[in-house]
């Protein structure tokens, strides 16, 4: 029997009035505004997801070449780059403005297996590798089996990782190249490396991956990312111009001062030009194959088109742009290069819109490019970036649900101080709505100094369902920066130049060292933890020494601490050791080329290069849930004595008289199967416990208790360059696997049902009391101590329906901003219809929806994430 | 037009890949979507692969050894960029 006996339609999590009308369709839809871009947004809908071989077959022929063999490793890594960037096979479709593309397939990824072997061996052959350390996070990881993943074999295509297609042909490629990079790879060597200098630590660290303590290790899988680039290079000088610049560095260099120093920044430059002759070969060989489809076409209108691409990419190959569509071909040439050259995630554009303005404006000016034409182009670009995919393991693709999170940032304030945003900035806006795409995800930089006007443009976006923008406090932002940069000398005009990086972490402008992250930490597993003596309930795997004593809250609080600070440490600073490796084999060439400083200083990420580099620790998830949790053990268990500690833990074991998540395939509260009805009332205890979202000051401290302490923690943890880790929390989609790797909790969750999203969001359908109340939760610590903080609300379409609803949005917006909120973000839907969607995902392809700090297709999120979107309350009154 | 059964679009070098499973057909200028394994037409042109390459000699299934490059390759490689691809 199913514990709810209510009708369909009100098995919803509500604030406010129900409406039990059909089913409400969103305020605005856009559609794109040509036939030509209508046409790509369709192909785009219909391409599946494929594995390309090229990239990487190409980059291992030439590394492990006996002529570099013995090269230093930043220019072996260079000639492999070059090498592989210039046999590249050139694909152009009909229609494109925009071209270049990551490999030969429209949504294609290449297996980078020198980063890491083991994950892409066991997703391909479907025999998990002993080694692969992914494998307990691939265990748990539900992928979506609709829209562009292959889920399944199909022909002469083999799935990899439940995602990818590829051919049968490529296998064997795909083979060797593992086969070559067993125990070369960048994860073997740093693994090897930690399991020799690591001592007790590494034991530990391996226990962390095995318990699903935290999510795969996406130190070598996934390490890049949550960065902003900087194109001032590429666009001020070309690429023959770079090349030149570093040639000129070299010459400066006196032959009788060549210490190790000066040798080191030699080599780099050296390396610098490799890899630059490659993209320079890389777009000439397109410019090549749109001459070629010119000659062939019979269509004069396209055939013109394929002569004008030419002449553009013969153009950009080696000089600077000459018009704004120059400028937007050469922003994404570079883009792509770095998405191939790294598995990298979280990699922004930034402020683009700053960026372009000075083309965009003399185009205009000039009369040389209308709005239409302008928007037209956005559009093509919108397509472009959404193509982009990530190739993990299927851990890697849990955590991401398929998204790149390329970010682009509006509004903010110029370095004057003065409202930046312009007319390239909506259009950019504009080209969001008529897409609607997944990416490039848009977020506002909220600042009292922009008009209500550019505001109300982008809720109109908000109210399109699409999930973004996000908005962010350009406020709280620079008082993070300032704080985590002011030593290394960011100046105010600096700070007020950032943009945000990956899903919304606050970032200096193309000026940072960066790192994805090593996997996401769950602070609900280490609930589990502390209540299980230190040892792992699902696996039975001892992590940590039982605890000298539980008698007290005090003690309880304790252990946790101590627990966190122990785990935490040695997480991150596994990253660390990890790092070793990333710079000596995939060390980001041209991503140090878009990073401020390096070129000018000759050094290169990993050795410092970048003009800023503090970075984070790994983010945690599931700070409500845990705050949920140790509310209802204090209250329940230590004050009001109602249950035992004996008691709950058995009735935790017995999932409160309930079939698991797993089981039932249902990861919500909703629609749980009921085994016996001895458990119920110690269920309905720890739910009625003070849960985080209700402006409740009980749970609210501890979750500011929480987040705190961990504070304290990483930073008294060191990164890379011996800097203090900051604060990072967000769960992208990881609460879906991390939930699944969970018994039921003392919060009143079931086992494997999702954790909460974000890091402010309230568990779904525990926020009661109106959307005042949870961002009064949300507001109960300091955000500009962290990287970044996340709040995503659900809300009913016609709650913020018309001008006025528009406007008590922005009310709300406001206000969680002039009170120190960091960010918030929406999906305006109607939760009936995400049913019937997940009911029926044949009449829903283009369904988009915000997951966390990212947008996607909802056909492509696995059931886990779709079932915790749901289930989140739906606001039918904003205010 | 008459289809042959022993080739397939996908090594045609009017083929232009979307995918895996399909891609376009730039025969006599269209862009006609067509899937990868279909029976090719009489049209067909085979792509400058290093299957069908003079140099190429198989050592195992889709993988083998170019006497040109003197190098390992693998058969559905594109030789375009390659000065010594002579039809086999």
């Amino acid at each position: 029997m199913t514990d709810s006996l209510l009708p369909q339609e009100l098995q919803y999590n509500r604030f406010g009035d129900y409406d039990s009308g059909e089913i409400a369709l969103r305020e605005f839809e856009g559609e794109p505004s040509s036939d030509r871009t209508k046409e790509l947004r369709k192909q785009f809908w219909d391409a599946k997801i494929a594995l390309d071989i090229e990239f990487p077959y190409y980059y291992t022929v030439k590394w492990k070449s006996k002529e570099i063999r013995g090269l230093p490793r930043p220019l072996r890594r260079a000639l492999a780059l070059r090498h592989a960037f210039s046999n590249l096979t050139s694909v152009i479709r009909p229609g494109e403005l925009l071209v270049m593309q990551k490999t030969r397939f429209a949504r294609g990824a290449a297996p980078q297996v020198q980063f890491s072997e083991k994950n892409i061996w066991s997703a391909a052959s479907k025999e998990v590798d002993a080694d692969d350390l992914g494998a307990s996070f691939d265990r748990v990881t539900i992928l979506g089996r609709h829209g562009g993943n292959v889920p399944e074999d199909v022909g002469n295509v083999i799935s990899v990782g439940r995602k990818f297609g590829i051919r049968k042909e490529d296998l064997p490629v795909l083979t060797w190249l593992c086969e070559y990079w067993d125990g070369r790879s960048a994860e073997d060597s740093a693994l090897e490396l930690e399991r020799r200098v690591f001592g007790s630590y590494y034991e530990l660290d391996m226990k962390i991956f095995q318990t699903v303590l935290a999510s795969a290790p996406s130190i070598t899988t996934n390490p890049d990312g949550r960065v902003t680039l900087d194109y001032r290079l590429p666009l001020e000088l070309g690429i023959q111009g770079m090349m030149d610049y570093c040639q000129s560095r070299i010459a400066e260099q006196s032959i009788g001062k060549l210490d190790s120093e000066a040798i080191e920044k030699r080599i780099f430059w050296h390396a610098e030009i490799e890899v630059l002759e490659g993209l320079k070969a890389w777009v000439k060989n397109y410019a090549k194959e749109a001459e070629r489809l010119g000659q062939i076409e019979e269509s004069l209108e396209q055939k013109t088109e394929y002569e004008e691409i030419a002449d553009i990419l013969y153009w950009v190959s080696e000089n600077t742009p000459r018009n704004f569509r120059e400028a937007l071909q050469l922003v994404w040439i570079w883009h792509l290069a770095v998405h191939m050259e790294l598995v990298i995630s979280g990699l922004s554009p930034g402020r683009l819109g700053q960026t372009l303005y000075p083309y965009f404006r003399e185009d205009r000016d000039k009369g040389k490019l209308d709005r239409d034409k302008a928007l037209e182009l956005l559009e093509c670009m919108r397509i472009k970036f959404s193509e982009i995919e990530i190739c993990g393991g299927g851990g890697l693709h849990g955590k991401l649900s398929g998204n790149a999170f390329n970010n682009i940032s509006v509004g903010g304030l110029k370095p004057d101080g003065t409202s930046a945003e312009n007319e390239l900035e909506e259009l950019i806006i504009e080209s969001a709505m008529t897409m609607a795409t997944p990416s490039p995800t848009i977020t506002v930089i909220y600042d009292p100094k922009l008009s209500e006007r550019f505001m109300l443009k982008a809720v109109e976006c908000v109210k399109t369902g699409t999930g973004y923008p996000a908005w962010v406090n350009n406020r709280v932002a620079m008082e993070f920066l300032l704080s985590q940069h002011g030593s290394d000398g960011m100046s105010l005009e600096e700070a007020r130049s950032w943009g945000v990086a990956g899903c919304i972490e606050i970032a200096p402008a193309g000026s940072a060292f960066c790192v994805a992250c090593r996997g996401f930490y769950s602070l609900e597993k280490l609930v589990e933890l502390v209540l299980w003596d230190g040892v792992d309930p699902r696996t039975n795997i001892r992590v940590l020494p039982p605890p000298s004593r539980m008698e007290t809250w005090d003690d309880f609080w304790e252990v946790f601490k101590q627990y966190l600070t122990e785990t935490l440490t040695v997480w991150n600073a596994a990253e660390n050791l990890n790092w070793v490796s990333h710079k000596q084999n995939i060390t980001g060439l041209v991503l140090s080329a878009l990073t401020r400083n390096c070129l000018e200083t000759g050094a290169d990420l990993d050795a410092g290069g970048a003009a800023y580099n503090a970075t984070w620790a790994s983010p945690v998830v599931a700070a409500v849930n845990a705050a949920n949790s140790l509310a209802s053990v204090k209250k329940l268990v230590f004050e009001e004595h109602a249950i035992s500690m004996n008691e709950l833990k058995e009735a935790l074991r017995a999932n409160f008289g309930r079939k698991s998540a797993i089981e039932t395939e249902r990861y919500s509260v909703f629609e749980q199967v009921k085994t016996e009805s001895a458990w119920d009332d110690m269920l309905a205890m720890c739910q009625d416990a003070p849960k985080f979202g209700n402006d409740d000051p009980y749970v609210d401290q501890i979750y500011k208790n929480i987040v705190e302490y961990y504070t304290s923690v990483v930073r008294n943890i060191s990164n890379f360059f011996g800097k203090p880790m900051a604060p990072l929390m967000l769960s992208v989609s990881s609460h879906g696997p991390l939930g699944q790797a969970c018994l039921a909790t003392p919060d009143g969750r079931l086992a494997g049902v999702t954790l909460a999203d974000a890091s402010v969001s309230a568990h779904p359908g525990t926020d009661l009391k109106g959307p005042y109340a949870l961002l009064n939760s949300a507001l109960c610590f300091d955000h500009s101590a962290f990287v970044n903080t996340q709040l995503n609300m659900k809300i009913h379409p016609r709650a913020i329906e018309g001008v006025q609803g528009a406007k008590k949005l922005l009310e709300l917006i406001e206000a969680y901003m002039a009170n120190g909120g960091y960010h918030i973000q929406f999906n305006i839907v109607d939760s009936r219809m995400l049913k019937d969607a997940q009911d029926h995902p044949e009449h829903y392809r283009n369904l988009l929806v915000r997951v966390a700090g990212f947008t996607e297709y909802w056909v492509e999120i696995g059931k886990p994430i779709q079932d915790e979107i749901i289930a989140r309350t739906e606001y039918e009154k904003a205010g | 037009m008459a289809v042959t059964t022993h080739r397939v679009c996908g090594d045609c070098q009017s083929y232009t890949p979307v995918d895996c499973f399909k891609g376009y057909c730039h025969e006599n200028g269209g862009n006609e979507v067509v899937f990868l394994d279909a029976g090719a037409c009489d049209s067909f042109q085979a792509a400058g692969k290093c299957k069908y390459c003079a140099h190429y000699q198989e050592v195992k299934p889709f993988m083998g050894h170019c006497d040109f490059v003197g190098d390992h390759v693998f058969s559905e490689k594109l030789a375009w960029t390659c000065s010594g691809f002579r039809q086999a």
